[in-house]
């Protein structure tokens, strides 16, 4: 974790604070999924929140920071299966967003990849 | 063709038209055919049609806005899509074609006090849209996707349509042959042919007025270079979320941006025996049966679209995914009495969406979503997967009423793609932004032509409206000219 990972202009960078969990969520939800194919779709993912309308962007960039702190506090795996598992409102879109992002790349990208995400 | 390419950073033109979707396109075709001399501006770029694969990532990269992911903030968020590039939305939906029933047409002339707003006429424009869009169905076979919701509501004995699109088709072709009729193929040829120009990859920041009427563009190129275009008159067609927007921009507030109406869609997926999944291709038959509250439709159904529908559950649904060539996505469809607001946020290029369902709406989505589970078990799906957070596999009717129990609608996957009425026309100046033809209240030359001006949401695919109603309007600006 480095200062960068906090700054609001770097945060939504695939190695920024929101590309950062969605590597660990997806790491968690397609196990089996290869790292090149995961470095690709945390890019696609960072992509895609790099572009949303500029009040969703804010959000999305006070949520990244958000996981930032929390995994300071509780660690990095607690934190990811806090984020993913959230009823709370707009706290739990975040693991939604990356979920939605990332599968729909996935499996459009590589249609026969595995429910864990392993190459067919 | 026209100045997909420019440089400069002047512009002069008697009439601005902003947009280039089935509001721009048909503005602009009329105005310049009347003589005018039109310039469009369009935000995004021009893709030539075949050159994107429908309904793939690569096409929300290139036509959408924002790549797709936008969002209505509220509870539940409705995700939302607006087409961004020549042609608009006309680009990249289903193409799907309906006019508006008669009540639609009464009850908007009623609420809004809309002068001059007979249903005969407005039919008469939708037999020359139809006739120049080529409005037609499917002369061969449907698709199996669709297909299947047929069966399904047969089945049930409930009423469903084969909905027209505007495609040509090979004589006899299926409905994976179509070829759209869209804005770069129909109406923006046409204003070329009269003299209109059209400026791509330009965004209009604001409208500079003067006492009221307005002179002037202040825009961006795509590389950051800013450009103006002074003008007489100014048509804004930038869609529901965009137009209201810009106005706001330039400083026209009052009932602007306060009345977002959409059909909101809760989805699911549903599981065959055999292959019925055309990616490329989306569902042309819809069930009425409880229309106009509730409509069911076929989604596009890419195998990335099919992970991301299971993804409410996807611990107990992830070993469908590699199943996706026999999957299909499903809507089901509302007429909503919630709203929503575009606000311009001060120093934010984008503005904020929020959008309030009401209970009815809520409980409306839960219905349209077990009727739907009920039309495809009828179809013979073997597995039905709702689009709901923890939402339950439906495999028989039993499972229906778990689902049912189960279902919140703020932990579901809601979306729209039918954005209407941030702006709407009438003479009633407590609930109408634009008078009767368009023109904002405030402003002597200011126009909105597009889906904002629809007084609601209508219940059915609004494109028929949207292209007569802006048809309508610019025949009247031509007339009221001196």
């Amino acid at each position: 974790m480095t200062a960068s990972s906090l700054s609001p202009a770097s945060s939504l960078s695939p190695d920024g604070a929101f590309g950062r969990f969605a590597d660990q969520l997806l790491e968690l939800e397609l196990p089996d999924l290869p790292s090149d194919r995961r470095l690709a779709t945390v890019a696609f993912v960072s992509r895609r929140a790099q572009q949303v309308p500029t009040p969703l962007r804010v959000g999305i960039i006070g949520l990244s920071i958000g996981t930032v702190v929390v995994q300071r506090v509780v660690g990095d795996a607690s934190a990811v299966r806090f984020f993913r598992q959230t009823r709370l409102p707009l706290i739990g879109e975040l693991a939604r967003m990356v979920r939605s992002l990332a599968f729909a790349y996935v499996w459009e990208t590589w249609p026969s990849t595995t429910p864990l995400g392993g190459s067919a | 063709m026209t100045d997909l390419v420019e440089t400069r950073s002047h512009h002069d033109c008697e009439v601005l038209v902003i947009g280039s979707g089935a509001g721009g396109a048909t503005t602009a075709a009329i105005l310049a055919e009347a003589g005018l001399d039109v310039l469009i501006v369009e935000e995004g770029p021009w893709v030539d049609q075949g050159s994107v694969v429908p309904f793939s990532l690569d096409q929300m990269d290139r036509q959408y806005r924002s790549g797709g992911v936008t969002v209505a903030l509220g509870r539940p968020s409705i995700a939302y899509t607006e087409g961004r590039c020549a042609g608009g939305g006309t680009e990249v939906n289903s193409g799907l074609y309906r006019r508006p029933p008669e009540e639609t047409l009464e009850r908007w002339r009623q609420s809004h006090a809309i002068a001059e707003f007979d249903a005969d006429e407005f039919y008469d424009i939708c037999d020359e849209v139809e006739q120049a869009i080529n409005v037609t169905t499917v002369p061969g076979e449907h698709t199996p996707a669709s297909e299947r919701l047929r069966a399904g509501a047969a089945a049930l004995g409930w009423q469903h349509d084969e909905i027209p699109r505007w495609m040509t088709y090979p004589d006899g072709g299926n409905a994976d042959e179509g070829r759209r009729q869209s804005m770069t193929r129909t109406y923006l040829p046409r204003a070329f042919a009269a003299g209109a120009r059209l400026l791509c990859e330009h965004r209009v920041d604001r409208l500079i007025a003067d006492q009221g009427r307005a002179f002037r563009a202040e825009l961006t190129a795509v590389d950051g270079r800013p450009v103006t275009v002074d003008f007489d008159d100014v048509f804004v067609c930038g869609g529901a979320i965009q137009s209201p927007a810009l106005l706001q921009r330039s400083g026209h507030r009052g009932l602007v941006g306060r009345s977002l109406a959409v059909h909101p869609t809760v989805k699911l997926s549903a599981r065959f025996d055999e292959t019925i999944n055309v990616s490329t291709d989306v569902p042309v038959h819809q069930v009425k049966e409880f229309s106009p509250d509730l409509s069911f439709g076929g989604s596009a159904s890419q195998p990335g679209l099919i992970a991301l529908a299971l993804t409410d559950n996807w611990t107990e649904m992830r070993a469908a995914v590699t199943a996706w060539p026999q999957i299909a996505v499903y809507y089901a469809a509302i007429t909503s009495q919630g709203r929503g607001r575009v606000l311009a946020l001060p120093g934010m290029r984008d503005p904020l969406v929020t959008y309030r369902l009401t209970a009815r709406d809520r409980a409306l989505l839960g219905q349209g979503l077990a009727r739907l589970a009920l039309v495809m078990l009828e179809a013979g799906a073997r597995e039905v997967y709702p689009s709901f957070r923890d939402a339950p596999i439906v495999r028989t009717r039993a499972d229906l009423a778990e689902s049912s129990a189960r279902f919140a609608a703020t932990s579901a996957s809601v979306m729209t793609v039918h954005l209407c009425s941030t702006v709407p026309m009438g003479d009633d100046r407590r609930v109408a932004a634009a008078d009767s033809f368009g023109r904002v209240h405030d402003s002597h030359n200011v126009y909105v032509n597009d889906a904002s001006l629809l007084p609601d949401a209508p219940g059915v695919n609004p494109q028929a409206s949207v292209m007569a109603v802006a048809i309508r309007n610019a025949r009247h600006f031509i007339g009221g000219r001196p």
